[in-house]
């Protein structure tokens, strides 16, 4: 026990001294929560998906923001205000970042193993309602090419910040941001099988065997497609159909066909974060010439042609419709007038 | 026995309210016949039934619809009002009708029509009537026998479209996939009056709503669309319908 509390203190020290929050024991995966803090806000430009504290980036958001030299920032709105500290009441305490591998558990307290790193004050702006942190995509992430995004990388960058109320100048709370990076392409569905007609796909196939799928979107094209292929390479000519339904196995998607063409098509997962699995090998369909009822009817022989009719004769004119119409419409018009006089 | 005594005393006044509130209901269910009724201009009715166009019979009974759409009834309602004309030893009046009617089933691939495709199409019709509508209702009103006899007869117009597989109306041949067709229906329901259940429930209705009178029926009706035997779909049906009335 002792041995524990002296750690404790030690830690806390080593983070006193580097700038660094010294509350210890965060849980790794969640960001941490701190009752001063009201809302954490990402600010990640094109983030896939933003949840609470957390923003999402896949391989196609991870590729511009690595590319371009993009900074994000996370803002936490504050219930005090920081910036009335002086020297002998310190509220804000500085902010860093680390990160750990997707589904990682480990506590990070940030003393000197952990991996956190500060960020320069510069790069802080505080007010009296929030502190906003910014940081360089490339710094947080290390991520620095659209190579390096490629790299199937599957980690949680973390920006947490250390403040405490001028009451109770003992505690230090934390607080973080996340922002997810998953650029790792989900496994392609398999044994994809497709009827089409003119305006839409139907399609059957076994579900993707990663956990994060979440989607499927089909490929139509004129030539045969290699398996292997992916949809969203630079300069890819793929359009992607979306196909509705799709946890069971089983969807459709709206195309645009003539009866009798012949197209490929082959299918690609998505998963959470929007990336992209490699296609499969495409399969030969036919469009069908479908037939629907009307047709059918007319192709058999029936006499309705369409159109408005009375007594049999059918007119193609809205005037006999309109004629019907009218004596409907004069029938109310006779019981309103007799409603009224009484 | 103080406690005794304590109950007799708030027990006997609790005895006398409860004697009044019941003397209280029993009058106002006594006298809730003696209402005042709104005056009445008619009825309106909602009513659900099957139906099953006769659109094959030009082929000799199964042809395309049946193809397409099955031979399972398709669901109607309808809605229809009624103004009052006469009032006698029952009412009659003019009745106005209008319901709507649906079945989708997938399209078929040409060269294999047992192929059932992902696109669907689909057949509605909307059925707008125009009534003659006697209703027995005298003594249900001074006998105090709850039925109502309903006769019906009158013109028919129903417009009808079906949608081809792109969604959008059918077309085949240069010939649209929509239209509307002439004839005649006869009707006999039987109304029961629910006021009968529960009277003040009713009085209460006419209080606030002005309905004086609320029935649940069955009806029996021939209908023939057919263009009084000219060409063009056969949406002739004898159908059966149940709904709910309302006196206003």
């Amino acid at each position: 026990m002792k041995v524990l509390l002296r750690r404790i203190v030690l830690a806390a020290l080593c983070a006193t001294s580097v700038n660094v929050v010294a509350v210890a024991d965060t849980q790794a995966r969640e960001p941490a929560v701190a009752a001063l803090v009201s809302e954490v806000v990402p600010d990640v430009v094109n983030a896939y998906n933003l949840d609470g504290a957390t923003a999402w980036v896949g391989l196609k958001e991870c590729k511009a923001l690595a590319t371009n030299d993009v900074d994000v920032a996370v803002r936490f709105d504050t219930k005090i205000d920081t910036t009335v500290e002086d020297n002998a009441t310190v509220l804000f305490n500085g902010a860093v970042h680390y990160s750990l591998a997707r589904g990682t558990t480990a506590n990070v307290d940030c003393v000197a193993a952990d991996g956190c790193a500060d960020i320069p004050e510069a790069e802080i702006t505080r007010t009296e309602k929030d502190i906003t942190v910014g940081i360089a995509f490339r710094d947080l992430t290390g991520l620095v090419s659209t190579a390096s995004c490629e790299d199937a990388v599957d980690r949680e960058f973390f920006v947490r910040i250390g403040l405490r109320n001028s009451q109770l100048v003992d505690t230090w709370q934390i607080a973080e941001g996340r922002i997810v990076v998953d650029t790792v392409r989900p496994e392609p569905p398999t044994a994809i099988s497709a009827v089409a007609t003119p305006n839409s796909l139907k399609l059957e196939w076994t579900v993707s065997k990663s956990t994060d799928a979440d989607r499927y979107v089909a490929v139509v094209s004129d030539t045969p497609i290699t398996a292997g292929e992916f949809p969203d390479a630079e300069n890819s000519p793929r359009k992607l159909y979306p196909i509705t339904g799709g946890q069971a196995g089983k969807g459709s998607a709206t195309v645009n066909l003539t009866a009798n063409q012949v197209v490929y098509v082959a299918m690609a997962t998505r998963d959470l974060n929007g990336n992209l699995s490699a296609l499969t090998a495409s399969q030969e369909v036919t469009a069908a010439d479908t037939i629907d009822f009307w047709d059918y009817y007319q192709s058999e022989g029936g006499q309705e042609e369409g159109g408005c009719s009375v007594a049999g004769v059918h007119a193609d004119s809205g005037l006999v419709n309109g004629g019907w119409m009218m004596f409907f419409s004069g029938l109310a018009l006779m019981i309103g007038l007799r409603r009224r006089k009484q | 026995m103080h406690r005794i005594v304590k109950q007799r005393s708030w027990a006997a006044p609790l005895n006398m309210l409860v004697v009044g509130l019941v003397a209280l209901l029993g009058v106002s269910l006594a006298s809730a016949p003696a209402f005042a009724a709104s005056p009445t201009y008619g009825v309106f009715e909602l009513k659900l039934g099957g139906y099953y166009p006769s659109i094959d019979d030009e082929f000799g009974g199964s042809g395309p619809f049946e193809t397409f759409f099955g031979d399972g009834q398709m669901l109607m309602g309808e809605f229809e009002i009624d103004f009052y004309l006469l009032e006698g030893i029952g009412t009659l009046g003019l009745g106005l009708h209008a319901g709507y009617s649906s079945k989708s089933a997938s399209v078929r691939d040409r060269n294999d029509m047992d192929q059932e495709l992902p696109d669907s199409t689909t057949f509605r019709v909307i059925p707008l009537r125009a009534s003659l509508v006697y209703r027995y209702d005298y003594s249900a009103l001074h006998h105090s026998i709850p039925l109502v006899p309903v006769l019906k007869a009158g013109l028919d117009y129903h417009l009808w479209s079906i949608d081809g597989a792109d969604g959008n109306t059918a077309a085949s041949g240069g010939k649209s996939g929509a239209g509307g067709q002439t004839g005649w229906h006869a009707a006999v329901a039987l109304h029961f009056l629910l006021d009968v259940i529960d009277g003040s429930s009713a009085a209460a209705f006419d209080l606030n709503w002005g309905i004086n009178h609320s029935y649940l029926f069955a009806e029996y009706q021939i209908s023939k669309i057919d263009g009084f035997g000219g060409d063009g779909f056969d949406l002739s049906d004898n159908q059966w319908f149940f709904g709910l009335a309302f006196e206003y």
